[in-house]
């Protein structure tokens, strides 16, 4: 594996408040990687919304339990999310992406603290021997008013301000693993998460009046959980981006889409904490981030993540060098290729990745906390620039 | 929000886990769980190496459900070669087969510590947990047809060596069909089964 190039410190600056810049953006969705090490643990806290307007938030795996609860705890407090708001389900979703323990180890304690809180959980619908997962579906059959569900490639789900669409797994894969027969990665839920998406209504009504619709901007996530290459292979069929065949029938199907890659994302979590088969080439060319992040321990990880290999294909993927020889592998922090296990140049742990995005802007923020340490917003830090 | 499933049934715990565990002759292996036994999960399997979770043995209730307590699993590292090798070992000398180690094997470890050699008993409960696992997915999803059981907690009607076995042990009950009826048609295998589990 490559250890990641220490970041220079004086790119991060501690001036901003980062709870009064997520305030000032009501249209903002904030997105946390937080830091666990090989696990993953994901916040999505989406825009504002109705009136009063107010966020709810989607979690997307607890790979340690002393993470996720502990930052909707803080985000309560400092008001940007309400945990003890009675007409809105505070978390909309929770998304446990496949059953290994380190993206579920959190679960059983994420549902004994907050359950009544969380209005719908997806999995995969794999059964695994885990502890956690026996738990998790205790908890699900005790609480028959929770929406359960297991999605699979193609669909998509709105809340809020925000179109959630399942990349993975195919319904291919989902109707051959028997449990045991595929393997647990390629079970995984990976997600497309875009927003804002009120906006095409406002043009369809236009159109009944006559005028062209106009697509606006949006901005994209894709999640990658831990899929394999056996899963995206899946996903590249399923999502085809016809506007690059040669076929002319292709080309005008695609242009009456919008000339648009289903798997575009602004942001990209690399799949499997950067193993070299969570991510391959074609993919995340079809994605194209503008920033990539990678949840994995920096070194003396037991699987040596992340892998070498994977972080080469992504430097290929964003900055092609072929046809130019040798070229250096100085790929950070100019790619905006971050990982959770950074440090900078004084050694201090830059920890869990915050993004504050709209459509015209997206600030990064880091927290500085270790695996076991909670996320402090006090001590954010934010990015010199914006990453878009 | 709206009702989505039947509402869970209260079930009390039997005790210790004791699944049945068979040799490759099909003979059943004895067995009698101890708290201090260990439930150990082959999670994940990259290259050279092995991350098992483990878990205190687990109780049962009187729907078969495994009952986990404390905090859940902690993650132990181990090579996969070392694994290999001590399980091959091990599942022999319980008169279980030798196999390639794999995501979602069980183990049953007596002793457990972060060195094989420390390791009293292994018995390989993979089969046993992986019933086990589905059962837990497919309860948590639809409601359970235990009217052969009846009621939690009633005295069975049925005294017979059958009925005295745990519910999740007994065969189910065949309907009837009365005269008048249409013979009923060939069962679905049902939607929400994963047919190979």
């Amino acid at each position: 594996m490559a250890k990641p190039k220490p970041v220079p410190a004086g790119k991060l600056d501690q001036a901003d408040s980062f709870v009064e810049h997520v305030k000032a953006r009501p249209d903002a969705l904030v997105y946390f990687l937080c830091n666990v090490g090989d696990a993953d643990a994901q916040l999505v806290l989406l825009p504002e919304l109705g009136t009063p307007a107010k966020r709810q938030a989607v979690i997307v795996d607890v790979g340690r339990s002393d993470k996720i609860p502990p930052l909707l705890q803080s985000l309560d407090t400092e008001q940007l999310l309400d945990l003890d708001d009675a007409t809105t389900d505070p978390i909309a979703l929770v998304v446990a992406t496949h059953p290994h323990l380190d993206h579920v180890r959190g679960l059983p304690e994420l549902f004994a603290l907050h359950g009544d809180r969380i209005a719908e959980y997806w999995d995969p619908g794999y059964y695994h021997v885990l502890a956690e997962y026996h738990q998790t579906m205790l908890e699900v059959e005790s609480r028959p008013d929770l929406v359960y569900a297991q999605p699979t490639s193609g669909f998509r789900r709105w809340i809020s301000d925000v179109a959630i669409t399942v990349l993975s797994p195919s319904v291919q894969l989902r109707n051959r693993y028997d449990s045991y027969g595929i393997e647990i990665n390629d079970s995984s839920i990976s997600l497309r998460i875009e927003f804002p998406v009120h906006r095409y209504l406002e043009d369809r009504q236009k159109t009944e009046e006559g005028e062209t619709i106009q697509t606006p901007p949006t901005r994209a996530l894709v999640l990658g959980a831990d899929a394999q290459t056996t899963s995206w292979s899946y996903v590249l069929g399923d999502f085809p981006f016809l506007f690059k065949s040669d076929t002319p029938a292709a080309k005008a199907i695609a242009a009456a889409q919008g000339n648009v890659d289903l798997l575009r994302g602004d942001v990209l979590k690399v799949s499997h904490h950067g193993s070299k088969h969570g991510v391959n080439l074609e993919l995340v060319e079809r994605v194209g981030p503008k920033v990539t992040l990678v949840s994995s321990v920096g070194e003396e990880g037991q699987f040596n993540f992340p892998h070498t290999v994977a972080q080469e294909l992504i430097r290929e993927a964003i900055n092609p060098t072929e046809g130019l020889g040798d070229h250096p592998l100085d790929y950070l922090p100019d790619m905006n290729l971050f990982y959770t296990a950074d440090i900078d140049t004084s050694n201090a742990t830059l920890g869990t990745i915050g993004l504050v995005m709209s459509v015209d802007a997206c600030s990064m923020w880091r927290f500085g906390d270790e695996p076991d340490h909670v996320v402090d917003f006090t001590k954010a830090r934010r990015w010199e620039v914006d990453l878009w | 929000m709206y009702q989505q499933r039947a509402e869970p049934r209260t079930t009390d715990l039997v005790g210790l886990w004791e699944p049945e565990i068979l040799r490759t002759d099909e003979k059943v292996i004895e067995f009698a769980p101890e708290p201090e036994d260990m439930y150990v999960v082959l999670d994940e399997l990259i290259s050279d190496q092995v991350r098992l979770a483990v878990s205190p043995w687990p109780d049962v209730d009187e729907a078969g459900r495994l009952r986990f307590s404390g905090s859940g699993s902690e993650p132990v590292g181990f090579g996969r070669d070392e694994l290999q090798t001590e399980l091959d070992l091990r599942r022999e000398s319980e008169g279980q087969q030798p196999r390639p180690l794999r995501i979602g094997d069980v183990l049953m470890v007596r002793g457990f510590g972060e060195k094989t050699e420390g390791w009293d008993r292994v018995l390989d409960v993979t089969a046993p947990a992986r019933k086990a696992a589905s059962r837990a997915g497919l309860r948590a999803v639809a409601q359970v047809d235990e009217s052969a059981a009846g009621p939690v907690g009633a005295e069975p009607e049925n005294t017979d060596a059958e009925a005295s076995e745990p519910i999740w042990r007994r065969a189910p009950v065949q309907p009837t069909p009365t005269p008048a009826a249409r013979p009923p048609a060939e069962a679905s295998p049902g939607s929400v089964s994963n047919a190979a589990v």
